[in-house]
């Protein structure tokens, strides 16, 4: 019976067994449980029934390790899981967190890692279809060589996340907070970025075609030697967007959309030195 | 048994005070604690091992008790708690802030 209660321990304790101070409590917990099934087989109990009023009895032991992880460093660090070259494909991961953990190379595949904790991770080179991270939090992470086509990241928060040389056909980022985010030499066709947020953030080397970027606030953004035919920013709010158009890319910003746009002057002038067209546009 | 949630609630806000009392007596192990505390509210109240334990770790790492490994020969060993200096004091604390509250309320109810 008392094997039986360490291998309930061993299982509860798991995630957590890193720590001195969590194995403390695990030898405490064990004694405490231990001297508990006596008494009720004392009391008359079978072992079975002893066992299983035992374990009813401990209410939730997560809540006494968690009660010590605050202010334990070795905890922490049980979470930042490399989990590298992995097979995670079609895996529930929600609401898990794995702050600073490590994806390369994973088959990541159909997972669903919405609302989950993920700040600072990293995916390199890493099969990422038709994965969720809606509503995650992703700040500062980073995306490398990743295929991402299909990806949703609804809501997620992206604030200063980096997504380089990777495909993001279809991908969407509706309602997301991309603050200082970088795209680089990616691919973004057909991407939604609907009611997100753009301050700051900059696509560099990024084919943004037929993107649309209607009724946003751009602030700060950045369009570094991007590719923009078809890219629309109809209605869109325009501030202090920066447009530096490499000679590959000059022609592209005659195809981008402007209408009803509204932009400072500075956006306008150097929009309208690269030939933009800019009718139906209002300066502010 | 307490089965009204709000009683029960109301008792375990008191968890702390409960045990720093307790060890006003003398060093005591986690399940000595939990069964006195069974004993002494006549079987009224019984407190939930994650609910302790939880107190105990945070009575500990605020400096209100310390605790060392008893030295039990047969079978494991159990974890002994002791108040602190600081602990007395913020028993009496509590004390007196539910007293307090205790006449106030029993003016208003």
């Amino acid at each position: 019976m008392n094997d039986k209660l360490m291998r309930y321990l061993d299982g509860v304790f798991s995630p957590y067994e890193d720590s001195h101070r969590v194995k403390e409590l695990k030898e405490e917990l064990y004694v405490y449980l231990q001297e508990k099934l006596s008494d009720f087989k004392n009391q008359g109990h079978d072992d079975e029934t002893a066992y299983r009023l035992t374990i009813d009895s401990i209410g939730d032991v997560k809540e006494i390790i968690e009660s010590i992880s605050a202010k334990t460093k070795e905890l922490q660090q049980v979470i930042r899981h490399d989990l590298s070259m992995n097979n995670l494909q079609d895996a529930d991961l929600t609401g898990v967190s794995v702050r600073e953990g490590k994806f390369d190379a994973s088959a990541l595949k159909g997972s669903d890692f919405s609302t989950s904790g993920l700040s600072n991770s990293s995916y390199k080179c890493s099969d990422l279809k038709n994965v969720r991270f809606d509503g995650a939090d992703l700040t500062g992470a980073t995306f490398n060589m990743s295929d991402l086509e299909n990806v949703r990241f609804n809501g997620a928060d992206l604030t200063g996340a980096s997504f380089n040389m990777s495909d993001l056909k279809n991908a969407s980022f509706d309602g997301a907070n991309l603050t200082e985010a970088k795209f680089s030499m990616s691919s973004l066709g057909n991407a939604s970025f609907k009611n997100c947020i753009l301050d700051n953030t900059k696509f560099s080397v990024s084919d943004v075609s037929g993107i649309c970027f209607d009724n946003l606030t751009l602030n700060n953004t950045l369009f570094d030697k991007s590719s923009l035919t078809g890219t629309s920013f109809r209605n869109a709010v325009l501030r202090n967007v920066s447009f530096k158009i490499s000679f590959k890319t000059k022609k592209s910003i005659s195809k981008a959309i402007f209408d009803g746009a509204t932009m400072d002057k500075l956006t306008y002038a150097v929009l309208k030195g690269l030939n933009a067209d800019l009718t139906n546009v209002t300066v502010i | 048994m307490v089965d009204n949630k709000v009683s029960s609630d109301l008792l375990r806000g008191h968890t702390d005070t409960m045990i720093l009392k307790l060890l006003m007596n003398g060093d005591k192990y986690g399940y000595e604690i939990s069964k006195l505390i069974q004993a002494n509210s006549k079987s009224e109240y019984e407190l939930k091992e994650s609910t302790m334990f939880s107190s105990l770790k945070r009575l500990e790492n605020d400096g209100n008790v310390t605790s060392y490994w008893g030295d039990e020969t047969q079978g494991g060993r159990r974890r002994y708690y002791r108040i602190t200096e600081k602990g007395k004091g913020t028993y009496f604390d509590n004390k007196k802030n539910w007293e307090h509250a205790k006449r106030i309320l029993d003016q208003l109810l």
